[in-house]
């Protein structure tokens, strides 16, 4: 034993010795478009038993310029079971001369406040210097940690952003002979390397050396997909008393069962008033509705996260008392409502977020942040959000649709697939009359049709915002050149798929140009879509069309024009398609009367990085054809 | 209802200052006005007559905060109750049911604490009112940090058209540098009422600053007597009352640079502590007390007397230049080189100059203190200007108040005006201050000619393209184009240009302006001591002119118009703050293809604002080599404008925007009818 512990010191010796902290022999491929270069990056995960491993992250990164500036501070989490139980540092000159190492002074510690969780036992340590005058310079950091929490294995990420180099980074896991380890790799240029300790346990390496700064191409992929990760986490853990084995969604599923089983009762007058409410229903659906209904009006959502590293609900009559809860207690405590109204609903756990990328399906793990209700109802399955005040029963839309759940069952645990929402969900379908007076000013009666994923800018303006603060959200949404907006009204449909509708009134200054003889008029009023941001260089990544790229969109314009004007010119209908999506539009001419009708549906997705061109090629059709003008002529 | 004054400057902007000294008492009203609310009593009533804005997501129906000294176990507390009920209206406003209080831990034990805290959640259901309380379960602590801890509270059984209520006392131990909380009577929603009183003893001095756009209901100020120190037999005090009523909601405007500089509020400041049978300590009373104050502190007055440490510098500089500007110009240049700047804003120096010099690194003061202890070696009479960055908020000339400064220039008089120098920025020059400083006036520091210096800029931001073009009847356009950056312009375009370099700017111009097909781009005047910074295009833009039959229209701004009007609301409150003046002039020719003539172009337009305040001239003209020219000239000569002049600021817009829209036709061939 005494012999080991010589050898660890040494070993660690050897490797602080071994740096050059000169910032000059970092090679120049690597500080080429960088802020900062991550000299030697080591983090050695060790596993002790099920319930218990200890970290071991030493960083050493030399910062280039003023926006590197980040990189030269230490932030780490850490909350009632795990600890900090050591935090070095120190500071070099350009030269790798040492200026000053880490005091405890350096060290904030405080607790994460600032969050929209009202209560955590989350805590943070943070460690920086002072700022430097000149570049470059190097940090360097050892923190040590101990953790009792082992649902959670770290992520690997050496490279987790744009502008920063890696040198050589090194991720070690070790663990006791009895125990396994499950992992997934992504991006790595070589796979990881398995050994054996000393103790007789298995070691797995995983190695990254000269990365050369990234930079994130528009509409390219999450950057999970493109940067270097290991994915580690455990078969066998423990937190606090409970024990679980995790090897398929079942068994994560079956845990997260047994966390929260049995905290659904609800007191009595509760459960008779959920009857008198649910009586005149007969179907599924409407008890449900009712319910979530009765939900949204009385409870809301206070993030309060304890228990179990936050995965272990508050009881449902808890919740029925203070009428507030989090995303568990509110989902728990729906649960509860509709089984006393004899329908049974199951927890489904997801990793929620508008650009959040989805769970991993092929790696079982507790990769979720969030949970919400699912329903079956014969065929159909409703999915209801708990925190939600204002959404509509069944409706999730990008916060938690188009993904992966793990629905949470006694037996059977699996992944599902939320709502997917796709264009023909995603409507804007507008109709717009307006009268041109002899000066080419106009007045325009807008009435627009917002669903489903476009809709939900104007729902939550609706919900949050007073009727003056609407109204100046509305004037930043309206891209006419000078006008006067009227008056505006606003209707919403809840259904599974809902609706906004907005009619406006618009005083709109010169939408025409009348010059001597001529009127101009441009006819797209309020839809036109600007180009695609250009191609400067080679693109490499693949092209990454998100769920906002579903949409459908339609123009209905008539223009009503002053007497005695004719067309210059004819305007052939236009039809521009490529794989992205189709746009037509065309022009109506009787008299004084003209009907321009545009019409654009397009399609998300994946698409390979040449498509890219033929990307920008679209929208600059697109955008041409937006703005479209048809000169008018006086003919008496 | 939000009140405007157009024709003031600093419309509506009221300051007053009380003196606790005051004896004068104000009229009594005879009826008082407050609003007849007790804690815990809420009627049927309560929950209808909320509606100032109905659809606010939440109403302050009473917000009372009631300030008083104590002494306990031989220390003095400031001890603050809190009375607030508010009407919930929408789901958004659930998060005021949760309530986050922060309190400093002090040295040696006397902590800052809450005590009392009551909390109440009023439910209507047809007249039956439900009450539901606050328990010790919606009640946490936490230890944010080691300065200070927080005390949360959230209310049970919250939802849309309750009335929650909650009421506290804040325990502070008194301090000289720790001053009553900021009052704030208006809100991000609308107030009912809003009352705060405070009784200070006589042994204490505060100044109270009100600022804001709203008229002071209750103020009140009456003379009373309050048993501080056991055994002292009472003291002297005055009781204040403020109280507004009606209170709309606080509303963000674009151009405003700081809210806090608009919101309705009352601000306290100890200007003077005397404790019976103790000398008196004085602080910042008068502007002269102020300059004193500053000129005799060893890291402000101290550092500038005189500096051993750049003797040599000073010495060499001022052989080797002969004039005064001259000479002042090197020394700036020498500490702009010399010392970095941390990016920290600063009023005295952060340590001895001599050695932040060493360091060669320093904030805002130890740079700008430098350069003024290096002038002065050099006999120039340089002085320090201190200001309030435009984050920290306005000063005001008529309250010489310490904290409301947070920077510091230099000053020296030359050629019969100031030069004022901050030497922070490598992108400056002397003359300009960054854009950060520029917040109307500062203050001149001296014991003798102390006064009150403008900061609104003389230099202007500058945006001029000049263009060459021929223009095929493909409707292609072609030649070169020139966009130069003066003034601020110049500084901010030169600095992106410095730290992106040439590659990546001209691929952000080319991602902004897709329409350009970019051959040959030359940037010159990257050096701060070229006028301007120039970018020499030669490019085309294939698709100019819109085509049909015969005939080509064409947009003579090309991508310079101006699209849409930045002021889309129809009212404003606040003034408009752009900082600088502006000036942005496009002219171009264009060489029309051989054979096409203009058949109709826009009609040449020239507006003033009133009182010479800015101006938009437009013109295009044909000569006889069938060239087309266009001249756009915009001009803004208010680095700020008032709510009174925000009409005339947003119709002139109005008119540049339907101006650039406009088109030129083009004909091939003579025009058969020549009107």
């Amino acid at each position: 034993m005494k012999n080991f512990l010589f050898l660890t010191l040494l070993m660690s010796h050897t490797v602080w010795a071994q740096l050059d902290y000169k910032a000059e022999s970092i090679p120049a491929s690597l500080k080429e478009n960088a802020h900062a270069v991550v000299r030697r990056h080591e983090t050695t995960f060790t596993i002790k038993s099920p319930g218990e491993a200890t970290q071991r992250e030493y960083i050493v990164v030399t910062v280039l310029d003023k926006e590197g500036d980040g990189h030269a501070t230490k932030v780490v989490a850490y909350d009632k079971l795990s600890k900090v139980t050591n935090m070095e540092g120190a500071l070099y000159d350009a030269d790798g001369k040492l200026i000053k190492k880490l005091r405890k002074a350096d060290i904030d510690d405080y607790s994460t406040y600032s969050d929209y969780n009202l209560f955590d036992d989350q805590r943070v340590k943070a460690a920086a210097f002072p700022k430097q005058p000149s570049y470059p310079y190097t940090v360097e950091f050892l923190v040590e940690t101990t953790e009792r929490n082992l649902m959670f294995y770290p992520t690997w990420v050496p490279q987790p952003e744009q502008h920063l180099a890696v040198e050589q980074a090194i991720y070690t896991v070790t663990l006791p002979q009895a125990m396994a380890l499950r992992y997934k790799e992504m991006n790595l240029p070589t796979p990881g390397v398995v050994g054996t300790s000393p103790d007789g346990g298995k070691s797995y390496t995983w190695k990254l050396s000269n990365r050369p700064a990234l930079e994130f191409e528009p509409l390219s992929p999450p950057a999970r997909e493109q940067v270097p990760i290991v994915y580690t986490a455990p078969t066998d853990f423990e937190v606090q008393t409970y024990k679980g084995k995790v090897t398929t969604w079942n068994d994560l599923g079956k845990f997260y069962h047994t966390l929260n089983d049995g905290r659904d009762h609800i007191p009595d007058d509760l459960r008779q008033r959920v009857l008198e409410l649910t009586k005149s229903e007969s179907t599924t659906r409407g008890k449900v509705q009712k319910l979530y209904k009765f939900l949204q009006d009385h409870t809301r959502y206070v993030s309060i996260q304890l228990g179990i590293g936050g995965w272990q609900t508050i009881e449902a009559d808890k919740v029925a008392a203070s009428k507030y809860g989090d995303c568990k207690a509110l989902t728990n405590y729906t649960k509860a409502l509709l089984k006393a109204a004899g329908v049974t609903a199951y927890p489904a756990l997801v990793r929620a977020g508008e650009n959040e990328p989805d769970a991993l399906a092929d790696f079982p793990s507790f990769q979720f942040n969030h949970v919400i209700l699912c329903v079956p109802d014969g065929r159909d399955t409703l999915f209801l959000e708990c925190t939600s005040g204002n959404s509509p029963a069944g409706y999730v839309g990008d916060f938690t649709g188009n993904r992966h759940a793990l629905l949470i069952l006694p037996e059977g645990s699996r992944l599902i697939k939320t709502p997917t929402y796709h264009s023909a969900d995603n409507r804007q379908q507008r109709r717009i009359a307006i009268k041109l007076t002899e000066q080419g000013d106009a007045t325009a009666d807008v009435q627009t049709r917002y669903t489903g994923l476009q809709q939900e800018p104007y729902s939550d303006a609706l919900h949050h915002l007073n009727r003056d603060d609407q109204r100046s959200w509305l004037l930043k949404r309206i891209h006419i050149p000078a006008f006067e907006l009227n008056t505006f009204i606003y209707k919403e449909e809840p259904a599974v798929i809902p609706a906004v509708t907005e009619t406006l009134t618009l005083a709109v200054r010169q939408w025409a140009t009348i010059s001597g003889t001529r009127l101009f008029l441009p006819l797209n009023l309020l839809s036109a879509l600007s180009p695609a941001t250009p191609l400067t260089q080679t693109r490499s990544a693949a092209v990454d069309l998100g769920t906002n790229y579903d949409f459908e969109d339609s123009d209905t314009i008539t223009y009503q024009i002053p007497k005695g004007y004719t067309p210059e010119y004819k305007i052939a209908p236009a039809t521009i398609e490529s794989k992205f999506g189709l746009y037509t539009s065309h022009l109506a001419i009787e008299g004084d009367r003209i009907t321009y009708v545009r019409h654009i549906t397009m399609h998300g997705g994946r698409f390979p990085a040449t498509a890219y061109t033929e990307w920008v090629d679209f929208r600059k059709k697109i955008a041409k054809a937006d703005r479209t003008q048809l000169v008018f002529v006086k003919t008496n | 209802m939000f009140f405007s004054r157009p024709d003031h400057r600093f419309s509506g902007l009221t300051i007053v200052v009380f003196l606790t000294s005051l004896t004068l008492a104000f009229a009594q009203k005879p009826a008082d006005p407050a609003p007849p609310i007790k804690f815990g009593i809420v009627t049927p009533d309560q929950f209808s007559n909320a509606a100032v804005d109905s659809t606010a997501e939440a109403v302050v129906l009473y917000d009372y905060g009631e300030a008083s000294f104590e002494t306990e176990s031989g220390n003095i507390w400031l001890k603050v109750t809190y009375h607030v009920r508010t009407k919930i209206c929408k789901k958004s406003a659930y998060d005021r049911a949760t309530l986050q209080l922060s309190t400093r831990r002090g040295q040696s034990g006397q902590h800052e604490f809450i005590s009392d805290f009551e909390g109440y959640t009023y439910n209507n259901t047809n007249g039956d009112i439900s009450i539901d309380q606050l328990t010790k379960t919606g009640h946490f602590t936490e230890k944010a940090s080691n300065e200070y801890w927080l005390e949360k509270y959230t209310l049970p059984n919250v939802h849309e058209g309750s009335i929650i209520e909650y009421r506290y006392t804040r325990h502070t131990p008194f301090s000289v540098t720790y001053n009553p909380r900021t009052w704030r009577f208006q809100q991000k929603v609308p107030v009912k009422w809003s009352e705060y009183r405070i009784t200070i003893p006589d042994y204490f001095y505060y100044k109270m600053l009100q600022t804001g756009y709203l008229p002071m209901l209750v103020n009140e100020h009456k003379s009373t007597n309050v048993d501080l120190f056991p055994g002292e037999n009472g003291a002297s005090a005055s009781a204040y009352r403020f109280a507004m009523k009606d209170i709309p909601a606080f509303r963000d405007e674009a151009y405003v640079i700081n809210d806090e500089d608009y919101l309705s509020k009352i601000d306290f400041e100890l200007a003077r502590y005397q404790r019976p049978g103790q000398q008196t300590q004085d602080f910042s009373v008068s502007w002269p007390n102020l300059d004193r104050t500053l000129l005799e502190h060893p890291d402000f007055g101290g550092q500038i007397k005189r500096a051993a440490f750049l003797r040599e510098t000073a010495k060499t500089l001022v052989s080797q230049h002969a004039d005064t500007l001259s000479r002042v110009t090197a020394a700036y240049e020498f500490i702009q080189r010399t010392i970095k700047w941390n990016n920290e804003a600063g009023l005295v120096a952060s340590q001895d100059l001599k050695k932040v010099y060493e360091n060669k690194k320093g904030d805002a003061a130890d740079i700008n203190l430098m350069l003024i202890a290096l002038l002065r070696e050099m006999d120039i009479d340089a002085n320090p200007v201190i200001l309030s960055t435009r984050s920290h908020g306005r000063i005001n000339e008529s309250y010489a108040l310490i904290k409301k400064f947070n920077y510091v220039v230099a000053q020296v008089w030359v050629g019969g005006k100031d030069l004022l120098m901050d030497a922070t920025d490598d992108f400056l020059v002397p003359g300009m201050l960054p854009m950060h400083s520029l917040n109307l006036t500062g203050r001149l520091v001296h014991l003798k000619k102390a006064r009150f210096v403008s900061l609104v800029p003389v230099e202007r931001d500058i945006e001029a393209y000049t263009g060459t073009f021929t223009l095929d009847e493909g409707g292609e356009l072609s030649g070169t184009f020139r966009h130069s950056h003066g003034g601020y312009d110049a500084l901010s375009a030169r600095k992106l240009f410095v730290t992106d370099g040439k590659a990546k700017y001209l691929d952000g111009i080319r991602k902004k302006q897709p329409a350009l097909q970019i051959e040959k781009a030359d940037f010159s005047g990257t050096d701060i001591k070229s006028s301007a910074f120039n970018e020499d295009y030669v490019l085309t833009i294939p698709e100019a002119c819109g085509r049909a039959g015969d005939r080509l229209y064409f947009r003579p701004m090309i991508t310079q118009a101006h699209t849409t009007n930045p002021f889309k609301e129809t009212e404003r409150v606040y003034p408009v703050d752009f900082g600088v003046q502006t000036e942005e002039t496009f002219i171009a020719t264009y060489t029309l293809p051989k054979g096409f003539v203009v058949e109709e172009m826009p009609k040449p337009v020239s507006m003033v604002l009133p009182e010479n305040g800015g101006r938009f001239i437009y013109q295009v003209t044909v000569n006889n080599d069938n060239q087309l020219q266009v001249i756009s000239r915009i001009l803004l000569r208010k680095s700020m404008y008032y709510a009174g002049e925000y009409g005339a600021l947003r119709e002139l817009f109005s008119r540049i925007v339907a101006k650039h829209a406009e088109q030129v036709v083009l004909k091939r061939g003579i025009i058969a009818d020549k009107k």
